[in-house]
């Protein structure tokens, strides 16, 4: 991942037309960024300036679509306040040196380290303008086509964040800017290329800007300025969640956010680059119900595409079987016959594979948030509370301090009876193909307890699409369905 | 975010298979009375957490621990331990609550339920079950007069915790030309369902057909919506429901690709219990069957049975049983559209009046 960001850093460079012949006379940092300064207001107008709010909105260069829609809030003293509602309801700011966030997915969270120093910086408003004291080892280090437009490259020294200008030799006016931004996970490089400009308050600022961040390429649109109204400190304060986390943390009683305690489980279980090259997965194994001392054999193929197929053998009771070939999901029973189950069975079989949800799980909840620390059967777990996308499923899981793994959900099963509540654990892993997968689990449901044990799991081996294909008699059910649906129609 | 979603499929889909709405019925070592106290907890402990009133009918379940389980602590026989096991269980007033001795799972099948139905139907004499003594189990109603698939001797099977069982189905065309189906158990699916499937593909030209669950104490509760699924043909029907502590269930109706529309009658009587009535009552409700016969046992709720540490049987009820129409068929029973008995009259001239009456009803809709 990291080594791709570098390469999306250098292509950057790489793709400005490069100008510079050795021999050159370069400018001294101060006749460029000065120059910039002055063509955009003069520095007396920069540094009135004390707040400014700016409403922006990202869109898809292909579709218009709008990606991100946020409200920037930054004081001269360092301190803001960024309110975002697209991509997820969120905020995140820097408070007398506290830089937080928040989501409405995750909850709060307290920024340390590199990411609270990138924060802080971010927080700096309208910053060339104090280029001297920020930045005073800056340096002019050639001239070179961006954009179609010659310039000079300034490099802003010292920065952690590499970043790097473009000043039109022409106007003196900003045509680039690019930096490395660090993630949670590595970093990757941001470039903004301004297309347009507006006078506001005595001051011109860009009002169109293309971003490329990593793979991302969208427009960024400035709909308003405003200058000079949140000035005082209050505007800025932590909101109350935030707050009362950061106590909770200062009095050492902070519990990791869910979104750290749910990677960290991926992380542990193999990483998201593991479970996003699987592909099919065959799990075959035995059903134990414990009271009734029955047990049931139970073979499991699926893959991606939403293709699915499970069989349960159970004594006296015969073969249960459940599928899916894609487009219809079905089901058979001695006791209960055939079933092309209806359509609206199909949502969210596009990700049959559990795994798949792994590395996705954020497009799958609303909300997580981590609840407590406590001990499950003599083993201290982080108990996360998941609300799933449609806000209604709502499950709890306990992680493993120990060692990051799942070892117990609670969530309702859905049956075509009705819903009800069960409990899993997950007693054992095996190492299948470079994943941690759950081959013991326990299950407890409606007073009764089961045990399943897995004799094989197959991950990424061929499957025979014949596996998927649907029985002769759900594929009659099914075609009469469909007739049946249009015929039914108006 | 591992969920296990396979197993999350996996589960429920056989998870109520097991639940049957069937009815029941020298010296100890140190050994024996602990097991027989562990016993007592587990059956004192499941009570409290499972049965579907959370109340448990008012009684003072703590109390009755601390008075019964010296009694299980100074027990001289397994009878004894029994006898305070029913007694505790007695006090419920519910049906489906049972200690079925271990000995009965060495002793040979028996023509009807093995374990005896354990009614409160509370308008009949039959009483809750006995707490001293097992209840004897019904004999099966006599009535299979030549059959075209019938199986005299019955099939003897065995599932999960319940005994030794004989099986009997038949299915036949009566002379009227009316197809007759008649089962002792709602168990064995396996060979069960394929023989109502046959059945009602053979009767589909048949002017009606009767279901008779006389003496028929219930077994599988899904079995109860999958017979259904051979007569409705519409999707979204439903039995009723099922209210457990932590669920509510529906008893839903999964209509298969060919289903008999003509008129149905169901026939029951005092021993038609559990499963039986919950068939009997949802097809009622619905409007798709007439019931005939006596009112029903009043015993219907879903139970689980399990094995206790001294290797008796326990079954409990974990859920309650209300129709569609809202009505509590435990300590109530179904109450047939029309009464018919099966006196001293159809007896003496080997005619089964319940039938006949069904036949005439059939008849009747064909005008």
């Amino acid at each position: 991942m990291l080594s791709r960001q570098l390469k999306i850093g250098l292509l950057v460079v790489a793709n400005s037309a490069i100008a510079w012949c050795s021999g050159a006379v370069l400018p001294r940092p101060a006749q460029v960024l000065d120059r910039y300064v002055q063509a955009t207001g003069g520095s007396a107008a920069w540094h009135s300036i004390k707040s400014e709010r700016v409403e922006i909105e990202g869109r898809d260069l292909e579709s218009s679509r709008t990606i991100l829609k946020a409200s920037l809030t930054t004081a001269r003293n360092g301190n803001s306040i960024h309110q975002i509602q697209n991509p997820q309801e969120a905020s995140e700011g820097v408070f007398n040196g506290v830089a937080w966030a928040w989501t409405k997915l995750a909850g709060p969270r307290i920024k340390h380290g590199e990411e609270r120093t990138q924060a802080i910086r971010s927080s700096r408003m309208l910053e060339e303008a104090d280029w001297k004291s920020l930045y005073p080892k800056s340096t002019v280090d050639g001239a070179e086509h961006v954009n179609g437009k010659f310039c000079y490259r300034v490099s802003f020294l010292p920065s952690a964040e590499r970043r790097m200008e473009w000043f039109d030799i022409e106007t003196g006016l900003l045509v680039r800017r690019s930096y490395i931004e660090p993630t949670g996970d590595g970093e990757i490089a941001v470039s903004q290329t301004v297309e347009a400009w507006t006078w506001n308050d005595g001051l011109m600022q860009p009002s169109s800007m293309l971003v490329e961040r990593g793979d991302q390429l969208y427009r960024v649109l400035v709909l308003a300025t405003t200058y000079n109204e949140n000035t005082k400190a209050d505007s800025y304060r932590l909101p109350q969640a935030v707050e009362t986390y950061l106590a909770s943390e200062r009095a050492g009683k902070a519990l990791p956010s869910a979104d750290e305690i749910i990677e960290r489980h991926i992380f542990a279980s193999g990483g998201a680059a593991a479970f996003e090259t699987l592909k099919s997965q065959r799990i075959s194994g035995n059903l134990d119900y414990l009271a009734s001392g029955m047990r049931a054999h139970t073979e499991t193929w699926s893959t991606t595409g939403g293709r699915y197929y499970q069989s349960v053998e159970l004594p006296g009771l015969g073969k249960q079987e459940e599928g899916s070939d894609g487009s219809i999901a079905w089901e058979r029973s001695p006791t209960l016959g055939p079933r092309a189950k209806p359509k609206s069975t199909l949502s969210g079989l596009g990700v049959t594979i559990d795994a798949a949800e792994v590395a996705a799980w954020r497009l799958l909840v609303s909300e997580v948030r981590t609840e407590a620390l406590e001990k499950i059967d003599g083993r201290e777990c982080h108990r996360v509370r998941i609300v799933a996308r449609d806000g209604k499923q709502i499950s709890m899981r306990w992680y493993q301090k120990s060692n990051g793994l799942l070892y117990r959900t609670s969530m309702p099963l859905a049956t075509a009876m009705g819903s009800i509540p069960a409990v899993l654990t997950y007693e054992a892993y095996r190492e299948v193909a470079g994943i941690k997968w759950p081959v013991v689990i326990r299950v407890a449901a409606s007073g009764q307890e089961l045990l399943f044990r897995a004799d094989e799991v197959a991950l990424n081996d061929p499957i025979d699409k014949t596996v998927f294909e649907l029985p002769e008699e759900i594929r009659r059910l099914a075609a009469n369905r469909t007739s049946g649906e249009e015929t039914s129609t108006p | 975010m591992l969920s296990c979603r396979w197993i999350g499929v996996l589960v429920p889909r056989t998870l109520f298979l097991f639940l049957v709405a069937a009815s029941a019925f020298g010296q100890l070592t140190p050994a024996q009375k602990k097991a027989n106290l562990d016993s007592f907890d587990t059956v004192w402990r499941t009570v409290r957490d499972r049965h579907p009133d959370a109340k448990l009918n008012g009684l003072d379940w703590t109390a009755i621990y601390d008075s019964a389980r010296p009694r299980i602590s100074n027990a001289s026989s397994m009878e004894e331990v029994r006898g305070v096991l029913r007694e505790m269980l007695y006090k419920l007033g519910a049906s489906h609550y049972a200690i079925i001795p271990s000995e009965r799972y060495d002793t040979p099948a028996i023509g009807s339920p093995a374990a005896a139905v354990p009614t409160v139907n509370k308008t009949k004499s039959v009483a809750a079950a006995s707490p001293t003594e097992p209840q004897p189990p019904e004999p099966p109603a006599p009535r299979s007069k030549g059959t075209d698939a019938s199986e005299p001797e019955g099939k003897i099977i065995r599932f999960a915790n319940l005994p030794e069982l004989r099986l009997h189905f038949e299915a036949r065309k009566l002379p009227s030309g009316i197809g007759y189906i008649r089962f002792n158990e709602f168990l064995d699916p396996v060979s069960i369902m394929p023989k109502v499937e046959t059945a009602v593909r053979d009767f589909a030209k048949s002017p009606g057909v009767i279901i008779d669950l006389r003496g028929n104490p219930g077994g599988i509760g899904i079995m109860a919506m999958g017979i259904a699924g051979f007569f409705i043909a519409d999707e979204g029907k439903q039995l009723g429901t099922m209210t457990m502590r932590d669920a509510t269930l529906k008893f839903v109706v999964f209509p298969r690709p060919e289903t008999y529309d003509g008129p149905l009658a169901v026939l029951v009587d005092g021993g038609s219990a559990s499963t039986a009535e919950i068939f009997a009552q949802g097809m009622q409700d619905l409007g798709r069957a007439r019931v005939l016969g006596t009112l029903t046992a009043g015993a219907a709720l879903p139970s689980d049975i399990v094995r206790l540490p001294n290797g008796d049987r326990f079954q409990y009820a974990q859920a309650s049983y209300t129709s569609v129409k809202g009505r509590v068929l435990e300590g109530n029973g179904v109450v047939p559209d029309e009464e018919v008995r099966d006196g001293a009259v159809g007896l003496t001239a080997g005619r089964d009046l319940v039938i006949e009456a069904a036949e005439n009803w059939i008849a009747g809709r064909r005008k």
